[in-house]
């Protein structure tokens, strides 16, 4: 314990007794010998003659401009202005009007549409006849009924104010293809519209192109069954009326299945028909309802030669 | 020193008043140990005897960052937010832009056709966790036959698929989205007959059944985004036109928007019978009125 004494002193030595008065702050004294110097006082400055002003400027001077503090930095009339410049509506719609059945018809409004279109048309069909025999082709006026999914993704849009419209839309489609004698083809292709104006009934240029192939129809035994048949080709174009309706024209070739190796009863000829019908969205009832009685009217009355 | 004198010493220490506290500063996160084996305490620096005892300092102002090297006390600084990882060329979710389809589809909101949200669609799409499958589908190609005659002929068939797929990341994260999706998809379609003179009379087409696995790489957020499938699984079918039937493998590789439609490339690999199918894929709410109305005009004109 005696060498902590020591120690203990010390650090008692360290505890706040009565604090002593701090004394204030004073600014350091100068160094003997030397005067002190202190900051010069500013010489008043002799009052400027007034410049003249011309007597114009007392007449015409325009209000200061009041420029706004913050955002948006362009008032209305600048942008009027820049509307004017770029050709702009200079009254650009704030709200726009709501297709009928939704957006599952397709109009310039919508973004992305899947339709389900149907199609009844005349058609004038044509198979190869004898090979041996020059020229020999069968013809016969039919019917075409055909359905078909189409995605119609918008690929080209304009925009007034901030409302975007589809200009030109452009998708995969499949579907379905029938005529008489049972036949009946599957098709895969894309199909695309141009819009000529963003209304309702806007008119439009529809135009598909697709591989056409046989699914079913009378196969070598005499049976309504899966038949085979060699790819074709199909296209149409059509002047439509918003997404309701189109009047089309187009055609169809199917092409021979013929090869050497191929056994007879697998051979087919070329074939093919051309087309003019309607084709419109089955969702407004009379293109679904066409087709189908297209469908069962030519299955029963047309047989193919 | 003795040990049974470092408690006094450090009761007299810490009641010092301590001038690093008067000026603001943080206290050091440690100070050195006394002996070398006993615990570091975070003790004050001894106090300067020579220093005039100060008046008691007001109370210091509440340290906002941690020293270095020590959690200790204070406020920890908020880290940043890590970003999702989705970001990419590819994954980038819709650009910002002015304009929009006045009628199109809503940016924001559950996706179409689901329920909780997203937790199940009836239609398949970007914002899925997980969603159902049925489509109907057509295809032409080619079956490769490998007789001795080596014949490929022409092929066609139609199909109806259904089944399920997930995002498994999507449920794992609430606020996230991840391009992989994962499902099990089962499919039944007619196709043409085989190519074989003597099958004609034993089968006047080929049914297929298949069960694949499904993965999905969504290559867009967007309402209605492409996606990639690629299918995996078995098939069930004839062989050269045989009654009986037999076991092979499946793989299909489809570009879809969303659940709407899409076009597909798929083979089934046989024993010695592959066919190789292109076609295009519909959801089934399309294609169901299509497949009614080919029915009901055939019905109607008394074909079946």
């Amino acid at each position: 314990m005696s060498l902590l004494a020591p120690v203990l002193a010390i650090l008692l030595a360290q505890q706040p007794g009565t604090p002593a008065p701090l004394e204030q702050p004073t600014a350091p004294e100068p160094p003997p010998g030397r005067q002190a110097i202190g900051p010069l006082a500013a010489e008043p400055l002799p009052e400027p003659e007034p410049a003249p002003v011309p007597e114009d400027s007392l007449v015409t001077a325009p209000p200061a401009r009041v420029e706004p503090a913050g955002p948006p930095f362009y008032s209305a009339a600048d942008m009027a202005t820049l509307r004017q410049r770029h050709g702009l509506d200079p009254n650009p719609p704030t709200s726009e009007r709501k297709p009928v059945f939704r957006c599952w018809v397709a109009d310039p409004t919508c973004g992305l549409v899947v339709e389900i279109n149907a199609t009844s048309a005349f058609a004038y069909r044509a198979r190869q006849g004898k090979v041996t025999d020059t020229g020999d082709i069968i013809k016969w006026n039919s019917a075409r009924v055909q359905y078909d999914v189409w995605v119609s993704i918008p690929t080209m849009t304009e925009s007034r104010g901030k409302i975007r419209y589809t200009r030109l839309s452009l998708g995969p489609k499949g579907g379905v293809v029938a005529s008489d004698s049972k036949d009946i083809w599957g098709n895969v292709g894309i199909a695309g519209r141009y819009w000529f104006s963003r209304k309702r009934f806007a008119p439009n240029l529809e135009f598909t192109s697709a591989l056409v192939f046989k699914v079913a129809g009378i196969n070598r035994n005499g049976n309504f069954d899966s038949a085979r048949g060699p790819l074709g080709f199909t296209a149409d174009v059509g002047i439509g009326i918003g997404g309701f309706g189109s009047i089309i024209v187009g055609g169809q070739f199917d092409s021979p299945l013929a090869r050497e190796d191929i056994p007879d009863v697998e051979r087919t000829q070329g074939s093919g028909m051309f087309y003019i019908g309607f084709r419109g969205n089955i969702l407004w009832g009379l293109p679904a309802a066409a087709a189908v009685g297209t469908h069962a009217a030519a299955t029963r009355q047309i047989k193919a030669p | 020193m003795p040990a049974p004198c470092l408690p006094v010493l450090l009761a007299l220490v810490a009641s010092a008043p301590d001038p690093s506290v008067a000026a603001g500063a943080a206290v050091p996160a440690s100070a050195p140990a006394t002996n070398e084996g006993e615990e570091a305490l975070p003790l004050p620096p001894p106090a300067d005897v020579s220093t005039t005892p100060a008046p008691e300092p007001p109370p210091a102002e509440p340290v906002l960052a941690a020293p270095t090297g020590s959690m200790s006390f204070g406020t920890a600084p908020l880290a940043a937010k890590k970003p999702p990882p989705e970001h990419g060329p590819f994954f980038a979710g819709e650009p910002v832009s002015d304009t929009a389809f006045a009628n199109g589809p809503r940016r924001v909101g559950p996706p179409r056709f689901s329920v909780g949200r997203g937790a199940f669609c009836f239609v398949d799409d970007s914002g899925c966790k997980a969603s159902l499958v049925l489509t109907a589908d057509v295809g032409v190609g080619v079956n490769i036959v490998s007789l001795p005659t080596r014949l490929d002929v022409p092929f066609s068939q139609y199909t109806f698929r259904g089944g399920v797929v997930f995002k498994p990341m999507l449920r794992l994260r609430d606020d996230g989205w991840h391009p992989w999706g994962v499902g099990l998809v089962g499919s039944w379609s007619r196709g043409t007959a085989a190519p074989t003179s003597k099958s004609a009379l034993e089968s006047e087409h080929t049914d297929t059944w298949r069960v694949a696995l499904v993965n999905q790489l969504w290559l867009s957020k967007k309402r209605n985004g492409f996606h990639l499938d690629l299918d995996l699984g078995i098939v069930r079918s004839n062989v050269l036109g045989s009654p009986g039937k037999f076991y092979g493998s499946h793989a299909g590789l489809s570009a879809n928007w969303g659940g709407l439609g899409g076009l597909f490339l798929s083979t089934d690999l046989l024993d010695r019978d592959t066919r190789i199918i292109f076609g295009f894929r519909g959801n089934g709410i399309a294609a169901a009125p299509v497949i009614a109305m080919v029915l009901l005009g055939l019905l109607a004109g008394g074909a079946l």
